[in-house]
């Protein structure tokens, strides 16, 4: 079992039993189904993680699969890669939130496409492009009351 | 009941949603082409589109988008070697060496008239299975669909694709998510955690983005690459396709069975159909009289995956639309769909909109033919989509599911929901965690607790002692047991 799997499980644990001791407290019909599925749940990955446990013993504490020194300059990397994405993520739902989508969107077009190493005409034409369908499309034609971003909240 | 076979056939050949149909047609046939985005994610993007629609014209929408990605699909697998969706990945084992040998063209032919009629082949039986359940369906109470809900929940596990385990823990935690607002018969919030936003509930448009769609735009925002290698030829000229159209007629008898398994398999919730194709492609290469040609370019291998898989839609509708059984990940959202609209598929469903199942079932059969016919006439262009660069996709992505979280209410916190469980739906991903289970747990939660509190509000405890339940009772055990039962008697005689 992989270290990123075992995590995940005992994060999973630590949400049951939170879950678990929430709904102790509600009424009974209300606590009935969801006492009933944490339960299962947790007996599953009690057991997933108890065959962990065994297998790592078993293998004389070399059970859970650690990444060869070999790889970890392509580790470094990989990982670099999944905070740059994660700050894109993060800054998109910002700017979102910021901005409001008529300009957080072609604005986060327009520095993702130009700073991901594409030319500034490709990045204007999408972000213009964002603009005419989230403007454009979604709140001229469909009327749909667009959200305007905490800095322009009345 | 011939009243709403022509009311809902009629609703198809409206102007408005001809269109509606063509266009949705060929948004499904792209999301089919792309690798990693299918059928399911083309529902879960434009779910939140569709709402507020007339819901003729929004199930026409989804159902066109959803039946035909399939269709699509095998054009990457028989000219790139890469499956547009998963139940295309069988296809590829014959078509793309058949395209090595300069038969591209042929392979596209059998491939796009194999899935054109296969399709229609599974709306003809859908049709013609839907008035033979109604008698059935009519029969059921809130107790017996309760165990309905039961039954479909029984075959999460089958849905877990590295382990069973992780299949149950996966729909066990969609169970427990839509517990979260306000319980039914209760009027208790649980889960809520002091958060206004959650009393409604999590809602199904931004689960399903977040479970399905967001994970997928990652991926692609990761990889930094084109879908396939630049410089790619991609050559198919219309007399080979007309050749492989041929094909499917000179193997016709190969053709019907392998549309007849993916019906068969379709209709058995849980299976789904990346097992059909399989099933099918097993099925052709130990009838054929040259097994030993299969994987080397035999039309035949190309033949019969492509048939179940669009005939399976058939199957799955009818669980689907009859019995309020989602057979897949993909049905789970198409219930959601419904769900939206606030039509429950179901027993009751057949009674109040029998002419929209005629509606869906002649969309089913319209699209699987048009985007047979649409992607032998532009196959070749409409390929070109995967040489899109994924920084110029994937943003783009990104702000249009974004929307789509936000436009089903209005609603800003939809779409921090969104994001918030996008981290569980990558986790799932990269974790091998069955995201279908996790949706089917999910969609059928609150529905099982809710026939579960009116069962025993009306019957008490004793509910379940009515003969269908007892049947369905019967048949979920068999259909859980069975399996393990056959591995446990086959150990014992070894």
């Amino acid at each position: 079992m992989r270290g990123k799997d075992l995590f995940f499980l005992v994060l999973l644990l630590a949400v049951l039993i939170t879950g678990f001791v929430v709904a102790v407290d509600y009424p009974p019909r209300a606590r009935f189904f969801p006492l009933i599925v944490i339960s299962l749940c947790g007996i599953i990955v009690l057991g997933e993680l108890l065959k962990a446990f065994l297998a790592y013993r078993k293998a004389g504490g070399t059970g859970i699969d650690r990444p060869a020194t070999a790889e970890a300059p392509e580790r470094d990397q990989k990982q670099q890669r999944n905070i740059d994405l994660l700050a894109w993520i993060g800054g998109f739902a910002l700017l979102i939130w910021l901005l409001g989508f008529i300009i957080g969107m072609p604005l986060f077009m327009l520095a993702y496409v130009k700073l991901k190493g594409e030319g500034w005409r490709w990045a204007i034409a999408l972000s213009a492009t964002m603009f005419v369908i989230v403007y454009g499309g979604f709140n001229l034609l469909l009327n749909i009351p667009l959200y305007e971003g905490l800095l322009f909240l009345p | 009941m011939l009243d709403s076979i022509a009311q809902g056939l009629a609703v198809i050949f409206q102007p408005g949603m001809m269109l509606a149909i063509f266009l949705a047609t060929l948004g499904g046939i792209i999301f089919g082409i792309i690798p990693g985005l299918n059928g399911m994610t083309f529902m879960a993007i434009f779910i939140p589109f569709t709402f507020g629609m007339d819901p003729y014209l929004a199930m026409s929408i989804l159902t066109a988008g959803y039946a035909v990605a399939v269709t699509g699909g095998s054009v990457t697998a028989v000219l790139v070697n890469v499956p547009g969706t998963g139940p295309n990945s069988a296809t590829l084992l014959d078509g793309f060496p058949m395209t090595q040998q300069g038969q591209a063209g042929r392979a596209l032919g059998a491939a796009l008239t194999a899935s054109g009629l296969g399709g229609l082949e599974g709306g003809v039986i859908l049709a013609l299975l839907v008035p033979a359940v109604m008698p059935i369906v009519m029969a059921f109470g809130s107790p017996e669909c309760f165990f309905l809900i039961v039954m479909g929940l029984s075959f999460i596990a089958a849905l877990g694709q590295e382990s069973k385990a992780k299949g149950m823990v996966s729909g066990l935690l969609g169970l427990l998510l839509s517990f979260v607002g306000y319980g039914p018969g209760t009027g208790f919030a649980r889960f809520t955690f002091g958060s206004t936003e959650l009393l409604d509930g999590v809602k199904l448009i931004p689960c399903s983005l977040a479970i399905f769609g967001m994970p997928e735009m990652i991926a692609l925002m990761r990889s930094g690459r084109t879908i396939v290698k630049e410089g790619t030829e991609f050559r198919a000229p219309a007399a080979d396709i007309w050749e492989g159209a041929k094909d499917v007629f000179r193997h016709w008898w190969l053709h019907m069975r392998a549309s007849a398994i993916g019906v068969f398999v379709g209709i058995v919730p849980g299976v789904g159909g990346d097992v059909a194709v399989w099933i099918a492609y097993g099925h052709a290469k130990t009838t054929s009289k040259h097994p030993e040609t299969f994987g080397h370019g035999n039309v035949e291998g190309v033949i019969a995956p492509e048939s179940a898989n669009n005939s399976k839609e058939g199957g799955a509708m009818l669980t689907t639309l009859a019995l309020g059984i989602p057979g897949s990940g993909a049905m789970a959202v198409l219930l959601g769909a419904f769900l939206i609209q606030g039509i429950q598929p179901g027993p009751a469903f057949l009674q109040e909109h029998l002419d929209l199942a005629f509606t869906i079932t002649g969309v089913l059969i319209l699209t699987n033919l048009l985007g047979a016919a649409i992607c032998m006439l532009i196959a070749p262009t409409l390929i070109k989509v995967t040489r899109i660069r994924s920084q110029l996709l994937a943003p783009f992505l990104l702000c249009i599911i974004t929307l789509g979280a936000y436009c089903y209410r209005n609603s800003i916190s939809d779409v921090f929901v969104m994001f918030g469980l996008t981290v569980l739906g990558w986790a799932m991903r990269q974790l091998g965690y069955s995201r279908p289970a996790f949706f089917l747990g999910f969609v059928l939660g609150g529905l099982a607790e809710r026939y579960f509190n009116i069962s025993m509000s009306s019957h008490g405890w004793k509910f379940f002692m009515t003969p269908i339940s007892l049947v369905i009772i019967a048949t979920t055990i068999i259909s859980v047991s069975y399996q393990p039962m056959m591995v446990f008697l086959r150990k014992g005689k070894d």
